[in-house]
């Protein structure tokens, strides 16, 4: 029987995106929190200001809500998600508001009531900020899937170049090959980069 | 973080200048995720996602400590 939890995370955003046959579970939940905590923070933060009035959370209150978010999301919720119902990006903001609205609720002093039904619904606006940090991790969630589909060679070496900026020649002369290697290597690891952000699971969240 | 930085991917005419924006910001994206799976803060919260998802589902979870492809 496979573990509920494997690590695979080939393909990370087509998998989340596919909860219909269980593909969803084969992505790596500890990926996701590194790749998606800034974007996760950004929408808490928000959603806290937006229903205090403009206080600032607590940082254990944050990673309460987010961490609550982030179990709602893998141990039941892609399996609510549908990707032709909006974008994965709008799902974690209404997961995420509800986690932070939870936690006020419990936290809120009797004296001041109950937070109203409609106040507990309303989102935020989508900042710029919001919109940023969302787009970063979704590039590094591409270069995630780009390692995972190229050989491990043709990564390093475009990673070296294109990620770390060391120069084709020092690249060429530390790994023993030719210069051409090297630009041979980054041109197909740009190439399959290309391939793999064309995919609709990605246009779809870039795309705003 | 240009919004534009997928339509650049997906083609193989770009200026000096987009390609440059292009580059910067994916290893913007890199160093992010280098920096994350090096942070104590995401260490914490990696461990109370497991241990929230292990209250969800009353299963054990694989360690946090367990290596992730990012690790091997």
């Amino acid at each position: 029987m496979p573990a509920p939890f494997p690590t695979t995370s080939l393909n990370l955003l087509s998998k989340l995106k596919r909860a219909d046959d269980g593909g969803s579970w084969e992505v790596s939940w500890k990926r996701f929190v590194e790749l998606y905590h800034e974007p996760l923070e950004v929408v808490a933060r928000a959603c806290y200001r937006h229903h205090t009035g403009g206080q600032h959370p607590s940082w254990s209150f944050m990673e309460d809500s987010i961490a609550d978010a982030m179990a709602d999301f893998f141990a039941k919720g892609q399996h609510r998600y549908d990707s032709s119902r909006g974008r994965l990006r709008t799902y974690l903001r209404v997961l995420v508001n509800a986690r932070i609205v939870d936690r006020l609720r419990k936290e809120r002093p009797i004296d001041e009531g109950a937070l109203s039904p409609a106040t507990a619904d309303a989102l935020p606006e989508e900042s710029q900020a919001e919109r940023e940090s969302f787009h970063r991790a979704l590039l590094a969630t591409l270069i995630e899937d780009l390692r995972n589909q190229i050989p491990m060679r043709q990564f390093e070496i475009f990673e070296r170049v294109k990620l770390k900026h060391q120069s084709p020649p020092f690249v060429a002369e530390e790994l023993g090959i030719t210069r051409a290697m090297v630009d041979r290597y980054v041109y197909k690891a740009m190439s399959k980069l290309r391939t793999l952000a064309e995919q609709p699971e990605y246009q779809e969240e870039f795309n705003d | 973080m240009n919004p534009k930085t997928l339509a650049y991917l997906s083609r193989s005419d770009l200026t000096e200048s987009e390609e440059t924006s292009l580059l910067r910001e994916l290893s913007s994206a890199y160093h992010m995720d280098e920096a994350s799976a090096r942070s104590r803060e995401v260490r914490n919260l990696v461990e109370r996602v497991k241990s929230r998802i292990e209250e969800v589902t009353n299963t054990h979870v694989p360690s946090s400590e367990d290596p992730s492809p990012r690790d091997e």
